[in-house]
């Protein structure tokens, strides 16, 4: 008997040290709830141990040793169930008080801080920064206060982010919104569950944590250039962002692909003999589909964009490769 | 007139409350023996790589299935009807219910329930998690209609039982059995009543909205038609108070068991009704404040997480008085004994964790996650399981007339303290890296816990199966057990009369 109480003993000692409960913390916010997590990992394994011993010691001391003994009630002091009543009150409202501070601390974001908008809609979760970025996948500073909205077209949502210590649910018409600081560049762990594995898998996915530099940069690079800018200049962002201009230059040298330098207008002579002069009708079916018409003297090695691009960004695109020629006729 | 008549008859028109205690035990520990199954299946899947066993759709049917069958077959039903059934008119020092028909209607509910509730399982189409049993949008499918009535027949049945259970304590009780001197156990159960009707009755509505909102696509409950959440709020009050439903009778099955083998009555005298009733009022605050909170309420929380951790007091003026029970003892261990030490511990690990769910900032983190989901398993599934094999432990001789096995009975103790040990911390700490039932099944950031956790969940089995073929031998082998073997003081073990009636099935009371 003892010797199982004292196995039970260890055991329950184990967790009492707090290590390996919470994953590595990640942000300057989770601090305060490990400290009070911590606290209770020992009141209670604390209160745990104390149980197992008394109980040990009990048994001992008390084990009927002959048949005749018999039990003697009042053996236990008024005093010690008045301390039995107030000491557990006197904790209850400490821990309350505790829990109140910490969750109003995690609960009011500070007034500097950005928000990110998450909802969930019929194909997932997206993460809406400004009016003009939105992407499926979290990237956050380091350094600055982030509110992080939730919302839900259709199913309840539950989002955890382990590694800052947050977690929201959400349902259809009532949003929440947790505040945090993340403080370490990385990739997290972002948990997220419908209500039920049948109609919503769950999303295993990642937050990255980027410095404050490098967060504004990747910022910059999602952000929805067809509202921002007109369309040329859009047109001239998006050939770089979609790697275009790997292949094509708009100085009119050649590279693996024909320049763009006034290609809008010019005559194209194809690999299969024909030819045609090119016009937007031509440059979206050559970007949705390259290998429809390969021009002569070029390998058919672009990949089609169909699927990979709007079709307004198609336009600007087209818009900027007219203002290309157009400047080429001037000069 | 009160006419009194031997029950010889069939078990479906039976009034003796031992002969339907013994009924529902079967159906209790069927469905403990089913629920343990898809609960095998779903370990079994954690601890494989992948969608190895079974999809990811199985895995939401196995939650859903796990959970219909171990809360509302097995867990709510099981302390109230067969150790309350079977112990409840002797300990009030009367022979049968105030309503031995009531009794009967019980059963028969239970049963219907029971049966419902598994072909709706049969069916196959339940695929769907706990929280989500809500109203299809697709109308109305069998499976939902089965499982539904079953809820609703599930509610009658508990609100019967606790109606016939309150009314025989006040009305029944005859005038040389005083109020202040009923056996702890009755206040434990008396006040579990006073939770499980207001349970049964939301369990019932339940049900029947269920029905009603599937087959009209009206929206009586929540604001649009079949608002999934309107029906989780409903569902989360049910488990918040089927804690309560559970835990208040097994606190008082702990009490009889230890002052037993302590050999003294119960140490606290008034203050263990006293503190009954409370943990009762404070459970039925918390679950209605979940009832009416919209998530989004900080004062709501706040009184939450107040009411929850109010219930320290009294739950640990109860833990005093059970410790001090022992204090004063002449002790012998014995399996019942070592299985009410079990109860204790993992009721009292059980509380402990709930303590960071009831704190406001760290149960706003933890809420949702396998802590939560372990802390439940270790009050309700805890409570249940260790509450009902200390009952039988204790009161086989009463029941059944037979007497078990100590050695198996100390066995099965330590198996069983054991597997819920290591098949549920594991749980609270994966609840601790934001893990949740659902979660865990498709990332890996458990870090081997959960083989831990399989393995507990396996002894935990073996025990269960130990107390099985303990109990079973002990009527194969027909060994017959003295009328008090523990020398117990109580009064269902001193009316010799009584425990020859209850071995031999006689103590139908016809009323007139």
């Amino acid at each position: 008997m003892r010797v199982l109480l004292s196995t039970l003993l260890l055991l329950a000692a184990q967790p009492a040290s707090a290590e390996g409960w919470m994953p590595e913390a990640a942000a300057r916010t989770a601090a305060g709830i490990d400290r009070q997590f911590t606290l209770l990992v020992v009141f209670a394994g604390l209160v745990f141990v104390v149980l197992l011993f008394a109980i040990d010691v009990l048994l001992v001391k008390n084990l009927r040793q002959d048949d005749e003994r018999v039990g003697a009630p009042g053996a236990d002091r008024t005093l010690y169930r008045v301390l039995a009543l107030l000491l557990p009150l006197v904790c209850a409202v400490a821990i309350f008080a505790m829990g109140v501070d910490g969750y109003l601390d995690a609960a009011v974001a500070p007034m500097d801080a950005m928000t990110v908008q998450a909802n969930r809609g019929a194909d997932g979760l997206t993460f809406r920064y400004s009016a003009d970025v939105e992407t499926d996948e979290l990237h956050l500073p380091a350094g600055r206060p982030v509110r992080l909205t939730v919302q839900t077209d259709a199913a309840p949502v539950a989002l955890t982010i382990p590694a800052f210590r947050v977690r929201r649910d959400a349902r259809a018409g009532a949003g929440t919104e947790a505040w945090f600081e993340a403080s370490l560049p990385g990739d997290y762990p972002l948990l997220s569950a419908g209500p039920s594995l049948a109609t919503s898998p769950t999303e295993p996915s990642l937050v990255t944590v980027h410095s404050a530099s490098d967060f504004d940069q990747w910022l910059l690079s999602k952000s929805d250039v067809l509202l921002t800018l007109p369309p040329a200049e859009a047109g001239r962002v998006l050939v770089e962002r979609k790697g275009c201009l790997v292949c094509h230059t708009t100085d009119g040298s050649r590279l693996t692909g024909p320049s763009f330098k006034g290609l809008i207008g010019r005559e194209s002579h194809f690999a299969d003999g024909s030819s045609q002069i090119a016009d937007p009708d031509y440059v979206r079916r050559s970007i949705l589909e390259p290998t429809s018409q390969v021009v002569e003297g070029f390998e058919p090695v672009m990949p089609p964009f169909a699927g990979k691009i709007r079709d307004a960004e198609i336009d600007a695109i087209i818009t900027y490769l007219q203002s290309l020629s157009a400047t080429g006729e001037a000069s | 007139m009160h006419a009194t008549r031997p029950d010889t008859g069939s078990w479906k028109t039976t009034t003796d409350p031992v002969r339907i205690a013994r009924i529902e035990l079967g159906g209790v520990l069927a469905a403990l023996v089913l629920g343990v199954q898809f609960a095998l299946v779903l370990q079994a899947e954690l601890v494989s790589p992948g969608p190895a066993l079974i999809s990811a759709v199985a895995v939401g049917g196995s939650l859903t299935a796990h959970a219909l069958v171990l809360v509302f077959l097995f867990a709510l039903p099981a302390l109230p009807l067969v150790i309350g059934g079977l112990v409840l008119p002797p300990m009030v020092g009367t022979r049968n219910f105030a309503f031995p028909w009531l009794n009967r209607v019980t059963l028969h509910l239970y049963l219907a329930s029971w049966v419902l509730i598994a072909l709706a399982l049969l069916g196959g189409s339940l695929d769907r998690s706990f929280a989500d049993l809500s109203p299809a949008d697709g109308g109305v499918s069998l499976p939902l209609v089965l499982a539904a009535l079953g809820l609703h027949l599930l509610g009658l049945a508990l609100a019967c039982a606790a109606l016939n259970l309150l009314v025989t304590v006040v009305y029944e009780r005859p005038d040389h059995v005083p109020m202040a001197k009923l056996p702890v156990l009755v206040w434990g159960l008396v006040s579990g009543a006073v939770v499980q009707l207001v349970v049964a009755v939301v369990m019932a509505s339940l049900g029947m909205l269920l029905l009603f909102e599937s087959a009209t696509a009206a929206s009586v409950l929540g604001q649009t038609p079949s608002d999934p959440f309107a029906y989780q709020r409903l569902l989360d009050f049910v488990l918040h108070a089927g804690v309560a439903v559970v835990i208040l009778p097994a606190i008082g099955i702990a009490f009889e068991v230890l002052a037993t083998f302590s050999r003294r009555a119960p140490a606290g005298g008034l203050s263990n009704p006293l503190a009954l009733a409370a943990l009762a009022v404070l459970s039925l605050g918390g679950s209605g404040i979940t009832l009416v909170d919209d998530g989004a309420s900080p004062a709501l929380l706040a009184a939450n997480s107040g009411i929850n951790l109010l219930a320290m007091v009294p739950a640990s003026l109860l833990l005093y008085n059970l410790l001090a029970t022992l204090a004063g003892g002449a002790i012998k261990i014995s399996a019942a004994f070592l299985h009410a030490l079990n109860l204790v511990v993992l009721l009292t690990l059980g509380g402990l964790a709930g303590i960071f769910l009831a704190t406001l900032s760290t149960g706003a983190y933890l809420e949702g996650s396998l802590f939560a989901t372990a802390q439940l398993h270790y009050l309700l599934g805890g409570g249940a399981t260790a509450g009902l094999v200390t009952g039988l432990y204790y009161w086989w001789p009463r029941l059944m007339g037979r007497s078990t096995n100590e050695t198996l009975g100390k066995i099965s103790a330590a198996l069983i303290f054991a597997g819920y040990l290591l098949g549920f911390f594991p749980g609270l700490i994966a609840g601790s890296r934001g893990l949740s039932s659902l979660t865990a099944f498709s990332t890996q950031v458990a870090e081997g816990l959960e083989r831990v956790a399989a393995v507990g969940s396996l002894i935990l089995v073996l025990g269960l199966v130990v107390v099985g073929w303990d109990l079973l031998s002990s009527v194969l082998r027909d060994t017959r057990s003295e009328p008090n073997p523990w020398g117990a003081t109580t009064r269902e073990w001193q009316d010799e009369s009584l425990a020859e009636a209850a071995l031999a099935g006689e103590l139908g009371v016809a009323r007139e």
